[in-house]
């Protein structure tokens, strides 16, 4: 087929026409599929007012007119390709009055503001001219070579608009045109982003300030920090609870506070001869002393590291097949637990992990262990001979962890596509990638470049790389569909967002120098708010933002902003010593307020949203571990660096898959060091010990937010039959006959102490007895072992008031 | 993974995270005792059995996992053209594909050394490694067609799980019962048999993000059943009822001065499932209450089916005990179908211990009319290369395999798809694995653009992405 198309233009009242060779098939769907090429009989430049010839009749005459001209025409064409539109000429299409109106019109429902099916959005110039998962929909000079006329013209498949009303012909004619004259399209005629319009007025996007305070805001002893920030808190969650008609608690119970506060803290429980003494102190300085007490424990930054490790999804091993150990992995747990021990400011922990061998490279040793948390994602060796792609899901890992767990944004949906609710773009997701780039993992022992086969020693850090691979946008997140260059880049949308180097003065030895700043300047929105509400969490169990790594528009809303600003920003402005956060936070009555929650309080707020009433709290695996030893007095308080390995049954390790075949030698073999707390233990990705797992310790493929606080059944016989249980409730039987030789009574008593951290009761003391002494047939001590392991399986024991 | 999603607990998550039915919690009179269970949340429980999003063709899976991936020149994808060429490479058309061992490239052609026929009405083509199973192949619906690119073990088990290369994904198992509970009472909802541990990990048939309460059970063949089930032979000789008694004392009370914590009753109640877990489990997996006859038909008889044949005949009485989703391996912890070497032989040996079995469960599943409603699926990984690694062995090959489907809701007797003449590379009715687990999901009546669970700040789906299609030509 042979065929010939026209349109025509009205100029000053005289008809002039261009016009179009087809030459194709008509394609099964009844479009045209063409090859085509345009020419015009009068050049169709620097006419004002131009204005196309809409009516079927007036194409039908040109139309013939051409089949005529077609030689001219042709000739004509191939000059026009030449020569280019006198550049002061105004267009002869008006993208507003022409154009806009058709994307409007036949596009904007997939690819109109906000919108962007196949990677394409036609809100905005940029985007447009970034074009989508196919490529750049305009190349503005030449509509032969633009995707987008390809498309809607059916040129190319599928036809646009898919599945709906074809443009017109004259619609695709204007669009043409519109694109040889150069595509112009005003700034003005943009159409914002709804995601940017929702992020401007998004709370945690919002520069962050202390809001003024509820009620009588200045109290006679508002000038002392901490205590004002206590006051604060009770202000705010009371006017919360008042708004629906409920109180605060009164407060708990001293033992129970003793037990709360030294578990919150340091993951322990009281030692057992300072429960009765800390019950029977008046003086109301007791409390804040504990508090002092207890945050000057090491076992305060062994407790409080291990949160961090979850939301930086640290292990000891690389998961997949091999599961290679990261031997020197534990540096940077010892790294974090040093940090929170001295309480280092929160603002330089996060600049040390992102930057610190560019910003102190004095501190060349200590640097290197805090940068080493981006060496410590999965390896999947099946990437092992494909380097490339290696280094795309490392830098993915990078990326993910770093924006969720530092900046509380989820920008990993933004690898392959822009974000479906926040403002976050592919460019922006690839421009924190080009951050990374330009550094290298590498064996700090043997300076060899990390993360290649055959690099058998896994003590990594991060160095610049010689020479950095450019980062692309990559269209869908394939790395064989690269689109442009990518900068180092914060996510624009942020306040001094976008590139972190200004053009001409990149320095890749300072990308993540700059990034660091960035996230710690004091006007950036996010990371105080997200610092503070994870310590709210690991506090009360829930953020003021239940999603703390969510802290865009699709997270929790807060339940308490205002108390949330307040707090961040009161962090922010004294220095980020997240100690004095513990303090304001723990001298409250908010935190010292009992458990026991009134029944009016749990119909209308079953979730406890409102804190009428301290949430009770299940011990975290770790807890349930370090707690099981410290109650038999086996647990071993000194660190180590390597991790241990406790035995396990071959039953326990069934699931532990090892090439070799021999997964107990070579992937979990016990070593001399035991009894030590969790922290320190083996953490393999592959591969958890069976009772943490049970109890819900994450794997850490991926940063974990929140811990989950099931209840299963396997986690009773877990503790009813485990072989480490079992051994625990031995040894507790052991040690209650050692240290109580001689009363029955005097025994129960310390068995309370050690178990759930308080005094017995005398009907518990009496139910104990009738357990003891109701089966004479049975051996005492067997007996006894009972009793600690019934002990260990009671609710009291995991769960603190 | 064992991490809470972006989201805020709510009671209903919390009783949802129980593992209890609720005749466990009637039974114990938590309900009315502690006046805190409301009717809302016992319907919300995480394992509580539900309708799905529409009726089902099937209420229960059982998947024959093949671990290693099995080659599809040597069983359900018959290629002459493969003697012809043998020895020779591959037409330069093929290019270069990623592989594990060998290049696509340079390698060269190996001719399967099995013969097919045809079976059944349909006449499906079956290779006489599978002459048990062959009996039933108007059954069967065998996906000729299926690929991935993941070409390394772990994360094609990832992939076939969890629809995602990466670990950490939550497993079709797992989705199953977070869509439709269970109808199990004192057993796990979804529960894992293997007979050695596999190259992926637990994680395979992990959780993923979902609440850990779908996390697959492991059921052992060996004793203990369930791991922790018992204690060790050597540990000190306590009475389990007698101790958790006395706990459960002291929860009672310690429960009636904390009201409206519902997390209190529901550990009282884990304790007492897991005590009745301590004699329902060993009971479900007590074959001798199987006639001699059923011993037989499922080999147990004999030393090469024995393992397997276990594992499909305690498949079926999970099943007949309302247990949602069984997943059972064959090949873990040594070559099994990974047959780098050795192609033939060891396809041989696997089929040896499998097909018998197998077969076995289709008769018996059929004969008590349980495979109407029973979804029994088969296949590995990955399938293998049509080209040599050393001599004799075929290197793994994602671009194009089979599975089969049969049973609940599943039109037997045919073959779907097609790979190229040399068996590489789909190219007809192409069945991405998103495909695959929209259709098995559309069995159980669940949507897979339905059910999703919000976890990154996504409404994250078992099939990705990606628009998937339910492959309705494998519908009765």
């Amino acid at each position: 087929m042979l065929g010939f198309e026209a349109f025509g233009f009205e100029v000053f009242g005289f008809e002039v026409f261009g016009f179009e060779v087809l030459a194709g098939k008509s394609s099964h769907d009844g479009r045209r599929q063409v090859l085509f090429f345009r020419g015009a009989l009068m050049p169709d430049i620097a006419f004002p007012n131009l204005r196309l010839l809409r009516s079927p009749t007036g194409r039908r005459f040109w139309l013939a007119l051409l089949m005529i001209a077609w030689g001219v025409g042709q000739g004509l064409a191939d000059d026009q390709a030449d020569t280019p539109a006198a550049p002061a000429a105004p267009p002869a299409v008006d993208f507003v009055r022409d154009i806009k109106p058709i994307f409007v019109k036949h596009c904007y429902e997939c690819h109109g503001p906000g919108e962007e099916r196949g990677g394409l959005s036609l809100s905005q110039h940029a985007l447009a001219l970034a074009g989508g998962d196919s490529g750049p929909a305009l190349v503005p000079g030449s509509a032969a070579t633009s995707l987008l006329v390809a498309r809607v013209d059916a040129i190319q498949p599928p036809a646009m608009p898919l599945d709906r009303e074809p443009l017109s012909v004259a619609e695709i004619d204007l669009l043409r045109v519109w694109i040889d004259e150069g595509a112009v399209w005003p700034e003005t005629a943009d159409e914002a982003d709804p995601r940017h319009r929702a992020a401007a007025d998004h709370w945690a996007f919002r520069p962050l300030v202390k809001p003024p305070l509820p009620a009588a805001a200045t109290d006679s002893d508002a000038a002392a920090g901490e205590r004002l920030a206590s006051d604060v808190i009770d202000r705010f969650v009371t006017a919360g609870l008042e708004a629906a008609g409920l109180q605060m608690q009164p407060e708990a119970d001293r033992i129970e506070l003793l037990r709360r506060a030294t578990f919150d803290l340091t993951g322990l429980a009281p030692p057992p001869e300072a429960i009765l003494p800390f019950a029977a102190d008046p003086r109301p300085e007791a409390y804040e002393e504990l508090i002092e007490q207890l945050l000057a424990s090491p076992a305060y930054g062994e407790r409080w590291a291990r949160h961090w490790l979850d939301v930086v999804r640290y292990s000891d091993s690389g998961g997949y097949d091999t599961d290679i150990v990261y031997e020197q992995a534990w540096r940077y747990r010892q790294y974090c637990i040093r940090s929170f021990q001295e309480d280092k400011p929160f603002d330089r922990f996060l600049e040390e992990q992102v930057a610190g061998d560019e910003l102190w490279p004095e501190q060349a040793e200590a640097m290197a262990d805090a940068v080493a948390v981006w060496t410590l994602g999965q390896w999947p060796n099946a990437f092992d001979a494909f380097p490339d792609k290696l280094a795309y899901v490392r830098r993915n890992d990078q990326v993910v962890t770093l924006s969720e767990a530092m900046l509380g944004l989820s920008v990993g949906c933004a690898n392959c596509h822009h974000h479906k609710y926040d403002p976050v773009s592919q460019r922006d997701y690839f421009g924190l990638e080009a951050v990374f780039a330009g550094s290298e993992s590498f064996n700090r022992a043997t300076g060899n470049v990390a993360w290649v086969n055959g690099e058998k020693s896994h003590f990594r850090a991060l160095r610049h790389a010689a020479e950095p691979p450019a980062v692309h946008l990559l269209r869908r997140g394939e790395l064989n569909q690269p689109a442009g260059r990518v900068v180092p880049a914060a996510p624009a949308f942020l306040p001094q967002g976008g590139p972190l180097f200004l053009p001409g003065e990149e320095n890749p030895t300072q990308a993540r120098a700059r990034l660091a700043k960035w996230i710690t300047g004091p006007d950036h929105p996010l990371t105080a708010r997200v610092i503070t509400n994870r310590i709210w969490q690991w506090h009360f169990c829930r953020g003021i933002v239940a999603t703390p790594n969510d802290f865009g528009t699709q997270g929790a809303a807060p339940t308490h902003r205002e108390l949330l600003d307040w707090l961040a920003a009161d962090l922010r402005d004294r220095g980020y010593r997240l100690k004095d956060l513990h303090r304001a936070i723990m001298h409250s009555r908010t935190y010292r307020q009992s458990s026991r929650r009134e029944s009016a309080a749990v119909a209308s707020d079953p979730e406890n949203i409102l804190l009428a009433g301290f949430p009770r709290r299940r011990m975290e695996a770790e807890g349930v571990w370090d707690r099981l030893l410290e109650a038999s007095g086996r647990l071993d308080r000194r660190p180590v660096d390597e991790p241990f390995v406790p035995p396990l049954t071959d039953e326990e390790l069934q699931g532990l898959y090892d090439i070799g075949g021999n997964p107990r030698d070579n992937k979990w073999k016990a070593t001399e060091a035991q009894n030590r707390r969790a922290i320190y233990m083996l953490n393999r990705r592959s591969f958890r010990m069976p009772l943490l797992e049970a109890f819900d310790q994450p794997p850490n493929s991926v940063g974990c937010p929140v811990r989950q606080s099931t209840t299963v059944p396997g986690q009773a016989l877990a503790l009813l039959n485990g072989d480490f249980p079992v051994e625990q409730a031995t040894a507790l039987k052991d040690r209650l006959f050692r240290e109580e030789p001689e009363s029955v009574e005097n025994r129960l008593k310390r068995a309370w102490l050690l178990v759930f951290a308080r005094p017995i009761r005398a009907d518990e003391l009496t139910s104990a007895r009738e357990f003891l002494f109701s089966r004479p047939e049975k051996p005492t001590a067997d007996i006894w072992i009972e009793l600690c392991l019934a002990l260990f399986n009671a609710n009291e024991f995991v769960y603190l008031d | 993974m064992f991490c809470q999603p972006h989201r805020p607990l709510s009671r209903r998550d919390l009783l949802a995270q129980a593992g209890l039915g609720f005749g466990t919690l009637a039974a114990l009179g938590v309900l009315g005792q502690e006046g805190v269970l409301g009717q809302e949340g016992v319907a919300a429980h995480a394992l509580a059995s539900r309708p799905g999003h529409f009726p089902p063709r099937a209420r229960a899976v059982i998947s024959l996992f093949m671990h290693g991936g099995p080659s599809q020149l040597d069983t359900f994808d018959p290629k002459p053209l493969l003697a012809r060429y043998a020895g020779q490479t591959l037409p330069e058309s093929f290019g270069s594909l990623d592989l594990e061992f060998t290049k696509s490239s340079t390698a060269k052609v190996l001719a399967s050394r099995r013969t097919f026929a045809r079976y059944g009405q349909s006449g499906l083509e079956i290779s006489d490694l599978f002459p048990y199973l062959a009996s039933h192949a108007d059954r069967l619906a065998v996906v000729r067609s299926c690929h991935h690119t993941e070409f390394n073990h772990s994360p094609a088990l990832y992939f076939m799980h969890g629809g995602n290369r990466q670990m950490g994904r939550p497993s079709l198992g797992a989705w199953c019962t977070y869509g439709l509970g269970s109808e199990a009472e004192d057993l796990p909802g979804y529960v894992v048999m293997r007979d050695g541990p596999l190259k992926s990990g637990p994680e395979t048939y992990g959780a993923g993000f979902l609440p850990a309460v779908h996390q697959a059970t492991e059921l052992r063949s060996a004793t203990p059943p369930i791991l922790y089930l018992n204690r060790a032979a050597a540990a000190p000789p306590l009475d389990t009822r007698r101790l958790l008694d006395f706990a459960q004392a002291l929860n009672r009370q310690h429960a009636a001065v904390r009201a409206g914590d519902d997390r209190l009753s529901a550990r009282i109640a884990a304790g007492e499932l897991a005590f009745r877990m301590q004699s329902a489990a060993p009971e479900a997996i007590d074959l001798a209450r199987e006639t001699a006859a059923t011993h037989r038909l499922y080999g147990l008889d004999r030393d090469q089916t024995r393992s397997f044949g276990t594992q499909c005949l305690i498949a079926r009485r999970l099943v007949e005990r309302g247990v949602r989703f069984v997943q059972l391996y064959h090949g873990g912890g040594n070559v099994g179908w990974d047959t780098h070497g050795n192609n033939d032989g060891q396809h041989q040996i696997n089929a040896l211990q499998t097909d018998g079995p197998i077969a076995a469960l289709l008769e018996d599943l059929a004969a008590r009319g349980l495979l109407d409603s029973t979804l029994v699926m088969w296949g590995g990984e990955f399938g293998r290369t049509p080209t040599s690694e050393g001599a004799d062995g075929r290197d793994h090959s994602p671009y194009g395999f089979s599975v089969w489907l049969a049973g609940g809701g599943v039109r037997g007797g045919m073959a779907y798809g097609a790979t190229d003449d040399f068996g590489f590379n789909a190219v007809e009715n192409k069945v991405p694995i998103r495909d695959l687990h929209a259709t098995i999901l559309h069995l159980l009546g669940l949507g897979h653009e339905e059910l999703t669970y919000l976890f990154q700040g996504l409404d994250q789906k078992l099939t990705g992405v990606e628009p998937a299609r339910v492959i309705r030509e494998l519908l009765a």
